[in-house]
């Protein structure tokens, strides 16, 4: 006979409840998610691949150091604006979204770890911001690293000194792109909470639709999260008429429908908030092994 | 608190059309309960509404007198062992229990201490610095264990833990338990083989399609069904005698011969032990070397109830 | 203690020696289609083709006819009309959508199956690495094709239908051809890549955006060296492009115009295809080996 009496097992819930360690803070549960989420990151092989993708900039000021047989006007820090934009900041982080972003609650999701996490006392809020900041931290370590070694080469290759002025060109497209980081992250955690298959979503929403709305004329591309980082570029992307193909109509119209770098630096705020509250609250009312059961 | 560790009222759980689980009604009382029934009859269904896994499509289930959905309160007292097989990849046995504790709201020390107790208890120390990966399924299912026992909870939830488990390791976890329903602790332990959870209960909860069948002691069950027949099986040697003296009376239903082996259904049980007393006091009579009541183990009940 | 016959025992299934293959492909359209997603990517990819089937009816129908009020406003718009750059742009548009499927359905493919410890069940059957390998590729061949060559080669048909000249026939006889060689230039190392990516990583996500990353840095690369170096030969760094300029050799239509010659190209995709398969074969032996 294996059943408690009712005193012994209030005698035993007593007594446990004393021995019961105090629980950590809220924040505490935020850093434990965080510290669990780099482990998992660190040391898998994936994180290798990523830095050397994301590394892979730094070759083309060497290429154009070396391989150039015409003479270009763009050299030296014009190179290295063109590759902050064109990939650190346009593709790079968008990608580096996708790849750590949407796996911080997918993988948990893909390989059944989820339901561990869902039987703690953890707040859920927690849980994900933990994730949120360990997604932080790995990829704008990796995007910074790979934006300061490609101005590195991309002035000490061909020669030119560094001056002060570039030294703060630097500095502000480490912070777009930090932003940029933060807000696909935000976007991309989003849709490992609420999909299935959150890449193919991912792929869909970061580059069908984002490259659709900012090549099509019109006022759609204030959807895209490019919109904002581009209005926070030094020089107004859109001023700057870069290798884009756009309709006259759709020049004109982006010239006009403006973002000024306040507004756009409140709008990434404003989405990532956003963004990361709806996965917080996908995290807490999905069903996510039901969505398994009956095969969505 | 009242009587109940576990209440579920009008649980209704269905998926798309497929009905998961179907108005259960049910309390359970502190103590070891096993939750018996076939793959698919909705055990794992029910686990996942107690844990707030799941939102009930209909009714309501309590846990330890609160709704245990998003409710870190309840969260803090469950330990839950599931049934799946998987696992963080790189890290150790302990790294996992650990980093479980940790999620449970447990500073660094106690989250080490209490991760070294519950591995110890599930007699994994020695190759608890281990990685996961290189766990043989019985190791990999005492840590899952080890993860749920680590937090001291009140009601463990045992999802199918005895899968992939030795013979010695079942032994093992079977006293595992057992000592645990000693000390007070609440544990719901579901499996699909009724021999599991006989060794380690007579309380259970029988579930088939969705449903509660029943739900009490064995034997409780068991008198309920006084109108099924019973089986018994006797052995003698001498079969066809046997069959002979018993082929007469009313409340036998059929006779089986087989070797030194004959099975008898009888309508009424306490008729056919009292004949059979007499029989073995008979020094004339055929020899009867063993009688087994097979209809007293969890099988015979479930296959009542199923039909 | 029993002992028992250690006998053969007959199996009464019939054994099918050749096309084992097939139940992997099978298996794996079996499986694709419960998900209701899938079928409505499906939907969403032959959308193209309804506007390519609408544009082909305007040109066929309405602006042979002089008479029909539309068709001074049809002969405004330069790219209505029907030639091979069309059926050539037609499978160049679909190769964003391809990709999406491959990464859709190819993703999950090998490493789903090692996950679930489905390779032991494979090889426990009478099915061998090649049959598996070659039904895992040849399901995502098929699939890719049916959102390529398959619709564009009805709308060839179609068009000789609507538009039946001796002309027309001989001037496009040879697109099915190239529609398909171009499709099949998109496809196959598409799926290889993307099951290489599922074979090597134990996650379906991860391969997706594994794959998904290298092609998207590898085009973008290819893209800004060939700017920053003023010398569109370095696009050939750029993996689509890549494909896209051996369509349009297939196709005789203007468009890169490498300097370099098309056989580097062809190399290029030849060393995708040879290094994903070899991971692959890789992979899939070791398991069999192991099961």
């Amino acid at each position: 006979m294996t059943t408690t009496t009712k005193s012994a097992f209030d005698e035993a819930l007593l007594r446990r409840h004393e021995n019961r360690p105090k629980r950590i803070s809220y924040l505490g549960y935020v850093g434990v998610s965080m510290s669990l989420a780099l482990i998992i990151l660190l040391r898998r092989q994936r994180l290798l691949m990523a830095a050397i993708i994301a590394l892979l900039p730094v070759t083309i000021p060497a290429a154009t150091a070396y391989l150039s047989e015409s003479e270009f006007a763009d050299y030296g820090s014009q190179i290295f604006v063109h590759l902050v934009e064109q990939l650190h900041i346009n593709v790079l982080a968008p990608l580096l979204a996708l790849f750590f972003a949407t796996m911080q609650v997918g993988e948990d999701v893909e390989s059944n770890t989820l339901v561990y996490m869902q039987t703690r006392p953890t707040p859920r809020s927690a849980w994900v911001l933990g994730r949120y900041l360990a997604y932080l931290v790995v990829t704008s370590l990796l995007l910074v690293v790979s934006i300061v070694l490609t101005f590195i080469a991309s002035t000490s290759l061909p020669g030119i000194g560094i001056n002060p002025s570039d030294v703060m060109l630097l500095a502000h497209y480490c912070g777009v792109a930090l932003l940029a980081v933060m807000a696909y992250g935000a976007l991309a955690l989003l849709l490992g909470a609420a999909t299935r298959r959150p890449i193919v979503y991912g792929v869909l929403l970061l580059y069908g639709w984002q490259g659709l709305a900012s090549a099509v004329p019109g006022v759609v591309d204030f959807l895209t999260i490019k919109k904002y980082t581009d209005a926070l570029l030094p020089v107004l992307a859109t001023q700057r008429q870069n290798f884009s193909m756009e309709t006259e109509l759709g020049t004109f119209q982006k010239q006009v429908f403006l973002v000024d770098g306040i507004s756009a630096l409140a709008t990434l705020f404003v989405a990532t908030a956003l963004f990361l509250a709806y996965s917080i609250y996908c995290v807490r009312q999905r069903e996510f092994a039901s969505s398994r059961a009956i095969g969505n | 608190m009242s009587g109940a560790i576990l209440e579920a009222k009008g649980l209704s759980k269905w998926f798309g059309e497929i009905v998961a689980l179907n108005n259960v009604e049910l309390e359970i009382a502190p103590g070891v309960t096993g939750l018996l029934g076939p793959n698919g009859a909705g055990k794992s269904t029910f686990m996942k509404l107690a844990l707030g896994l799941y939102q009930p499509s209909r009714g309501y289930v309590r846990v330890l007198g609160e709704s245990p959905r998003n409710n870190p309160r309840i969260l803090e007292r469950i330990g839950y062992c599931p049934e799946i097989d998987h696992f963080y990849e790189n890290m150790t046995g302990f790294e996992f229990v650990y980093h479980m504790n940790r999620h449970w709201g447990m500073g660094r020390k106690d989250a080490t201490a209490a991760a070294e107790r519950a591995i110890e208890r599930v007699q994994l120390r020695e190759r608890m610095d281990d990685p996961i990966d290189e766990y043989s399924k019985g190791m990999r299912q005492r840590i899952k264990i080890a993860q749920a026992l680590a937090c001291e909870a009140d009601l463990l939830l045992l999802d199918e833990p005895m899968t992939g488990l030795d013979p010695q390791g079942r032994e093992e976890m079977f006293h595992l338990v057992r000592t645990l329903g000693d000390e007070g602790y609440s544990v719901i332990i579901s499996s699909h083989i009724l021999y599991e959870v006989e060794r380690v209960t007579d309380n259970v909860v029988l579930i088939y399609g969705g449903a509660v069948l029943a739900s009490g002691r064995v034997a409780e069950i068991r008198d309920l069904l006084d109108d099924h027949p019973r089986t018994i099986r006797i052995d003698t040697p001498e079969v066809r005698a046997l069959a002979a003296l018993f082929a007469g009376d009313d409340h036998v239903l059929s006779l089986e011969c087989g070797e030194e082996k004959l099975t008898l259904r009888t309508r009424d049980a306490s008729a056919a032990f009292d004949r059979l007393n007499r029989l073995a006091l008979d020094a004339d009579a055929p020899r009867i070397t063993g009688i087994t009541c097979s209809d007293d183990d969890l099988q015979s009940v479930f296959d009542y109830l199923v039909g | 203690m029993p002992v028992y016959k250690r006998t053969y025992r007959n199996y009464d299934g019939a054994y099918v020696p050749r096309f084992r293959w097939w139940l992997v492909v099978k298996q794996e359209f079996r499986v694709l289609g419960k998900y209701r997603i899938f079928l409505a990517l499906m939907l969403v990819a032959q959308l193209h083709t309804l506007v390519r089937f609408l544009q082909i009816l305007a040109y066929d129908v309405i602006m042979q006819d002089p008479n029909n009020i539309l068709t001074p406003l049809l002969s405004q718009v330069d790219f209505i009309v029907v030639n091979q750059r069309m059926f050539y742009e037609y499978v160049q548009l679909q190769a964003p959508l391809l990709l999406v499927f491959m990464l859709y359905a190819g993703s999950g493919m090998i490493c789903n199956d090692f996950r679930n410890n489905l390779m032991e069940v494979y090889f426990s059957k009478p099915i061998r690495w090649r049959d598996y390998v070659a039904g895992k590729l040849l399901a995502l061949i098929l699939l890719g094709l049916s959102i390529t060559a398959l619709p564009a080669v009805i709308l060839v048909v179609l068009h000789n239908i609507l538009l039946p000249s001796w002309e027309l026939l001989q001037a496009s006889w040879w697109w099915p051809l190239s529609l398909l060689a171009f499709s099949l230039l998109l496809v196959v190392p598409c799926a290889l890549a993307t099951l290489a990516s599922s074979a090597l990583l134990r996650s379906q996500g991860f391969a997706a955006v594994s794959v998904f990353m290298v092609l998207s840095i590898n085009s973008s690369m290819g893209v800004i060296l060939a700017r920053l170096l003023y010398n569109r030969d370095y696009l050939l760094v750029s993996f689509p492009a890549t494909l896209y300029r051996l369509g349009q050799e297939l196709f005789d239509v203007p468009g890169y115009r490498f300097q370099s010659d098309w056989r580097w190209s062809m190399a290029f995709v030849a060393v995708v295809c040879v290094v994903s398969l070899a991971a692959i074969v890789r992979t899939v032996r070791r398991a069999e080996i192991a099961a």
